[in-house]
């Protein structure tokens, strides 16, 4: 890489050690998120709650969401944040401030494009209703406390 | 296991050689051909959209890789070229279609709204590597046609040298983004994450219906109890994503940095279910290379020296 530096600056770059490392770490914490380059933001910001999204048939009985939706839980739950932070945008509202009526939407969302990764084979035939919970855990007086769950969406499981 | 004599004036800061024998290289080709093809989500069919456009998808319309996922054809075609790669022939041609398929894929899987990095890293040490195959440059290296058909011990060097460099600066700056997305007050916050570690497992009884085990939970409590093991915990874990540079040191350090990465990768799945395996064998394959370890391995196709790229 040609780059012209001042003589003493210069010095001290040839002295640096991991040069060539540091580029690229600068690159990638400038770049951040742009495939393929990352600057690995996972668990950066810790906070005392944290919340899943999961999905129940019409009796709340929980279905295995990598076997019917081809979708994990925490990716439905990252789906879900881009969907209600974009939502909640859009009203002119912030993410922490967004309504229930916001991630009510931002369920919907969700609900309508995992549906669409559903192995038929995979779906129990007892289930008609699909419902989608959000639910929360938050660390308070010392202990974890499970919050009750939010239901986000509920539809009929689509015919094949 | 001694460092073979040195006759390449290197920095200060790398006492020992990569010296890196064309047999090791060869095995570490074949390695990473395997886990470059393995990264690759070749089920692309349930990406049909492209809602939250990542990368490249902010311009270029991906969704018809999730219309018709590649069949047959296709993978042979990637494995073919993986296979010119492995033997050293005409590498950067045949890397690729597996460096097409990572970036359209991988760019296509997060433009869903969900970021996954479980691919990233893979896909940037190939980028790297089809770089150093396409552009000649440095002393040793052969003129653009040898180059280009056949290149020789120092460029194979040079392809793994970099793919060091990203695995190294991989976890420098995921340690880094940690202080500064936390305004520095990751390691203080730490206890918080046992929250994280509840709603990992949590989430990973929904994909699948299994039940954490239960010393899972008397964890998660002992770190809630105890503050201070906890920062010690995930101290532990942020220190060797700091320090990911003394890969970058000289074998010893690398097999070193390379275990400490596994050992935190294996330990976050234990904890939080969060599997990164393609991360484990791409330090396995480059940083700990056990074929590297075996004396006759390393001499049976004769070393040679490699002093770190210099950038200037």
């Amino acid at each position: 890489m040609s780059v012209s530096l001042p003589p003493r600056l210069a010095a001290v770059w040839q002295r640096l050690p991991f040069r060539a490392m540091l580029l690229v770490v600068l690159f990638l914490f400038l770049v951040k998120e742009r495939y393929p380059f990352s600057n690995f933001p996972m668990y950066s910001n810790v906070d005392e709650e944290a919340d899943i999204l999961y999905v129940t048939d019409q009796a709340d009985v929980a279905l295995p969401m990598d076997a019917v939706f081809r979708t994990g839980s925490g990716t439905a739950k990252k789906m879900y944040k881009k969907e209600l932070s974009t939502i909640s945008r859009a009203a002119g509202r912030k993410l922490e401030t967004a309504t229930p009526e916001d991630r009510a939407a931002a369920g919907r969302a969700v609900m309508a494009t995992i549906v669409e990764r559903i192995r038929p084979k995979a779906m129990p035939t007892s289930v008609s209703q699909l419902r989608l919970y959000r639910k929360t855990f938050r660390l308070e007086d010392g202990g974890l406390a499970h919050l009750e769950p939010e239901r986000l969406a509920e539809l009929p499981v689509p015919t094949p | 296991m001694s460092d073979s004599a040195n006759t390449i004036k290197r920095p200060w800061w790398q006492p020992g050689p990569f010296d890196w024998s064309a047999l090791e290289m060869l095995l570490m080709r074949a390695g990473f051909a395997a886990l470059v093809f393995y990264t690759i989500k070749w089920e692309t069919g349930a990406w049909t959209t492209q809602k939250f456009p990542n990368g490249i998808a902010h311009f270029l319309d991906l969704t018809w890789i999730g219309k018709s996922p590649p069949g047959l054809g296709l993978k042979a075609l990637t494995l073919g070229g993986l296979a010119l790669y492995v033997a050293g022939w005409l590498p950067a041609l045949g890397l690729l279609p597996a460096l097409f398929f990572s970036i359209v894929i991988g760019t296509l899987g997060n433009s869903q709204g969900a970021i996954n990095h479980s691919t990233q890293m893979v896909t940037m040490m190939l980028l790297a590597q089809f770089l150093v195959y396409l552009i000649p440059r440095g002393p040793g290296v052969e003129k653009p046609a040898a180059h280009w058909t056949r290149p020789g011990l120092t460029a194979q060097q040079q392809a793994i040298w970099w793919s060091t460099v990203v695995i190294a600066a991989s976890y420098v700056v995921c340690g880094v983004v940690k202080l500064t997305n936390s305004n520095f007050m990751w390691l203080y916050d730490a206890p918080y994450l046992a929250v994280q570690l509840l709603k990992t497992n949590w989430a990973h009884y929904h994909d699948t219906l299994e039940m954490p085990p239960a010393w899972l939970q008397t964890v998660t409590q002992t770190l809630v109890d105890h503050p201070n093991l906890a920062r010690l915990f995930f101290g532990t874990g942020l220190l060797i994503e700091l320090l990911g540079f003394v890969v970058l040191i000289n074998r010893r350090w690398a097999l070193a940095g390379g275990l400490a990465i596994i050992a935190l990768h294996l330990s976050i799945s234990q904890v939080m279910s969060l599997n990164f395996l393609t991360h484990i064998f791409a330090a396995l394959i480059f940083l700990v290379n056990v074929p590297g370890w075996i004396p006759s391995l390393r001499s049976s196709l004769g070393s040679h020296q490699i002093a770190p790229p210099r950038i200037k």
